[in-house]
């Protein structure tokens, strides 16, 4: 999971990783499911977050959580359709293309000029008066 | 920076007024913060007292108390009275906005027990199939061949170990509202406006929507898609005025003067080329899942994009093609269960316009009670005046010499989908749900037109105040106006799961009444198909003139094995106001299958009746299994399926070409000519395969 500037990324991150990796081990208590369902909604998002720096943080926020909605009906949508329906094989699904997509993140948010989360001069109509 | 800075120094909205400094400004919003609060209590307190039971032909409005309707003028009069300040108060403009949701949108779920309306169950129902099976069965329904939403939904609920989906459904309309706002606040962050118009428009957005698409439907999450898409368009390929849509010269509406009026969006941002390769990954994204999603909003989207390439407010000129081609090959291999065998009444709809509208506006009008009648006029009636004042606040910006040619689109070009299809007389709905975020938007520049916020708006102000209030209140009467039906009582719910809990396997054979038998099979008003779906078998029988005559219930009974009879309160409701039987036409059928020797009751309640026959005539007949997903064969069917696959990369990487600036001009770079050159015979190909298919398998 890529870096992100807010402190709770990180643990948001931690929190879905954990509950994807417990639900591919096969573990089905009810903690799992809530980490499970932190991970699903959150990860395609917070893979995505460092590839759209330049818009406004709220801009940002819903934008990558459209990547969210788009991850996860792409994959149940195509388990579905070529019949190999399985949750596990879901959340395998869903992790291993947040962790395909994560280096690419970490090379924008890497490369030099680039470290400031959205352009100052972006006007925003809430900031305005 | 300053302002926001400045923002942050201020108190708390919700802190005494006597602590905040005697500063005009900080008093007002303290006082507004009181009013918001005690509109927010009038308006929710009194309604613990509110009698579902006692509803009358004009449905949720007949209950509401009085204190309620006066907390919803305060809540209205004090979110425009907010926008008379100076400047924006973002968090109690915010709150205030979240509040109207729960308020307009949360009314029916706060004071009803389940969810409604009786679709939602049926959608539950497809989502518990696919979780169980994990196929779509696509000759059931066709909702099965655009299966994305029911997909997702049962994904994601088996992950997290979610067993009900009950409060999921119940907040529904409150959940998508809120996410249209998200998504909505991407189109307003582009529009060039006083700060008080866009906030109009996010209000507007909330209280127009009376359609009641936003339950838990395909369709309320492809509104929100729709959203999406567009706001992520306009945020990242509307091109700068230096760089020019089209080539000098083309595109028919970038024609006309230099020096005409000012465009009324402007892009904001500079993203870099990595940046927007990834946006246009967002937006392949959202158009294959709508396409996948739901029969409808794919085309929708189609008009609205091509809409604004053609009117120069989006770079990717290759996007329409593209996302016609993943609609058609949608249609064209993966629905194909849908027009399989009737391709005439796919295309039914093309052509024949005064047609549709004339039976999805004029015949949805009942004609056997009065009241239903009286709301579904006002609908019409809101509908034709809200485009009415988008058209009068396109032009009050024009005169302003603003040229909003995204609002206009956005406006406009959903009415293409009337000419489309016939969508089951539902297509006004339809398209006035997609009109509304640029009927919206100009109804909020028909108060604020000026690009700049002016320093005195009292009238401005009041003006759209009163707007508000009339849109609010034609809300909460057309809203809920059908509620006496469309609302799910417990009892009902109970029924079908006792149904299923005294047949545990074979077929079910539903039989209900109608007050009228139309020529197309039908459904009860209540919530069939929440389980097992496969099944169900339903016999609808014309309800006889004396309810004491339960002779064809008896004879439905015995025809068929594993048969029950319901009748649900929504039912006889809906019995009773669209077909004018008699209110106690239902008491009287209860009491004459009460007393008849050959029933057995299987459930008695308040809100539905079950009977059953004492001797059943044999075993209900067992469920065949359904035939496997297949896309069909055909001779062409295996070029097609490569072909399709081809044109979609080639268009892709064509798209990515123009966005890093690469597509070739005369005489450079050799592959990605090639590529372009490569699309016509591909496209020619793939259009051939369809043609083929339909032709085949369509007859």
């Amino acid at each position: 999971m890529p870096p992100s500037s807010h402190p709770l990324a990180p643990i948001v991150s931690a929190a879905g990783l954990a509950g994807a990796v417990l639900t591919l081990l096969g573990d089905t208590s009810p903690y799992t499911g809530l980490l499970t369902l932190v991970f699903l909604l959150t990860a395609p998002a917070l893979t995505v977050w460092p590839l759209l720096p330049r818009l406004s943080p709220p801009a940002r926020v819903v934008a990558s959580g459209a990547v969210t909605i788009v991850v996860n009906v792409a994959v149940a949508q195509a388990m579905l359709s070529l019949g190999l329906w399985s949750i596990r094989g879901g959340v395998a699904v869903v992790l291993a293309i947040c962790l395909l997509a994560a280096p690419l993140g970490v090379v924008v948010s890497r490369r030099p000029g680039r470290a400031a989360s959205h352009e100052a001069s972006e006007e925003d109509w809430m900031y305005e008066g | 920076m300053a302002i926001l800075s400045e923002e942050r120094e201020a108190p708390p909205a919700a802190e005494p007024l006597a602590r905040v400094r005697p500063v005009p400004h900080g008093r007002a919003v303290g006082v507004l913060t009181a009013c918001f609060l005690v509109g927010l209590a009038l308006y929710w307190a009194p309604l613990r007292g509110v009698d579902l039971a006692a509803m009358n032909g004009y449905g949720l409005i007949s209950v509401l108390p009085i204190a309620t309707l006066v907390g919803a003028f305060v809540l209205v009069v004090t979110f425009f009275a907010t926008l008379a300040l100076p400047r924006p108060r973002r968090v109690l403009l915010t709150v205030q906005l979240v509040a109207l949701v729960f308020a307009l949108h949360g009314l029916a779920p706060a004071l009803e027990e389940t969810a409604r309306p009786p679709t939602a169950w049926q959608h539950l129902g497809l989502v518990e199939y696919i979780t169980r099976t994990g196929e779509p069965h696509v000759l059931l329904d066709a909702r099965y061949s655009w299966p994305g939403f029911f997909a997702a939904v049962g994904f994601i609920a088996h992950a997290a170990g979610i067993e009900d989906l009950e409060p999921i459904m119940h907040w529904s309309p409150v959940g998508l509202e809120l996410l249209y706002l998200a998504a909505y606040y991407l189109i307003l962050r582009v529009v060039w406006a006083d700060w008080r118009a866009k906030w109009t428009a996010a209000w507007l957005l909330v209280a127009a929507d009376w359609v009641g698409q936003d339950y838990f439907a395909p369709q309320g999450l492809g509104f929100a898609l729709y959203l999406l898409l567009v706001g992520i368009l306009l945020n990242r390929f509307m091109p700068r005025t230096e760089e020019s849509a089209w080539p000098p010269g083309r595109g028919w509406l970038s024609l006309g003067p230099k020096r005409g009026p000012a465009p009324g969006e402007r892009p904001v941002g500079r993203p870099e080329t990595g940046e927007r390769i990834a946006a246009l990954a967002v937006v392949l994204g959202i158009v294959v899942i709508t396409v996948a999603t739901h029969q409808l909003t794919p085309y929708l989207m189609l008009f609205t994009v091509t809409a604004l390439v053609l009117a120069g407010r989006c770079t990717l000129r290759g996007l329409p093609v593209l996302m016609a081609v993943l609609t058609a090959s949608w249609i064209g291999y993966m629905a194909k269960a849908y027009w399989e065998g009737q391709s005439e009444s796919l295309f039914s709809g093309i052509g024949n316009l005064l047609g549709i509208l004339r039976a999805s506006v004029g015949e949805r009008i009942t004609r056997s009670s009065a009241e239903l009648a009286t709301i579904q006029q006002t609908r019409v009636l809101i509908a034709v005046a809200m485009v009415v004042l988008a058209l009068c606040g396109l032009c009050r910006r024009r005169l302003h010499r603003l040229d909003d040619r995204v609002a206009a689109v956005l406006l406009l070009a959903p009415f293409l989908a009337i000419g489309l299809q016939h969508y089951g007389g539902e297509i006004t709905l339809r398209v006035y749900l997609f009109i509304l975020p640029g009927a919206c938007l100009l109804t909020a520049y028909l108060f604020f037109p000026a690009a700049v916020p002016v320093s005195r708006p009292t009238r401005a102000v009041g003006a759209a105040a009163v707007c508000g209030l009339l849109v609010a209140g034609s809300f909460l009467f057309v809203r809920f106006g059908n509620e006496n039906f469309e609302r799910v009582r417990p009892g009902e719910v109970q029924a079908f799961h006792e149904i299923l809990r005294q047949a545990p396997q074979g077929r079910v054979n539903l039989v209900w009444q109608t007050g009228r038998k139309g020529p197309i099979g039908a459904f009860p008003q209540a919530p069939w198909g929440l389980s097992a779906q496969e099944r169900w078998d339903y016999t609808e029988l014309q309800a006889p003139r004396r309810p004491e005559n339960i002779t064809p219930i008896l004879e439905a009974l015995r025809q068929r094995p594993g048969g029950f009879f319901l009748t649900t309160r929504s039912n006889e409701e809906y019995n009773h106001y669209f077909f004018a039987l008699p209110k106690d036409y239902a008491p009287r059928l209860v009491k004459a299958l009460e007393s008849a020797p050959e029933l057995r009751p299987v459930f008695r309640h308040r809100d539905a009746d079950v009977f059953a026959l004492r001797v059943e005539p044999g075993p209900a007949p067992q469920v065949a299994p359904p035939a496997p997903f297949s896309i069909g064969r055909t001779p062409w069917t295996p070029v097609g399926v490569p072909v399709t696959v081809l044109l979609v990369v080639v268009l892709v990487v064509r798209e990515v070409a123009r966005i890093r600036g690469r597509l070739p001009r005369r005489g450079a770079r050799p592959v990605l000519r090639w590529l372009g050159y490569a699309v016509w015979p591909l496209l020619a190909l793939w259009a051939f395969v369809l043609i083929e298919r339909f032709h085949v398998l369509g007859s």
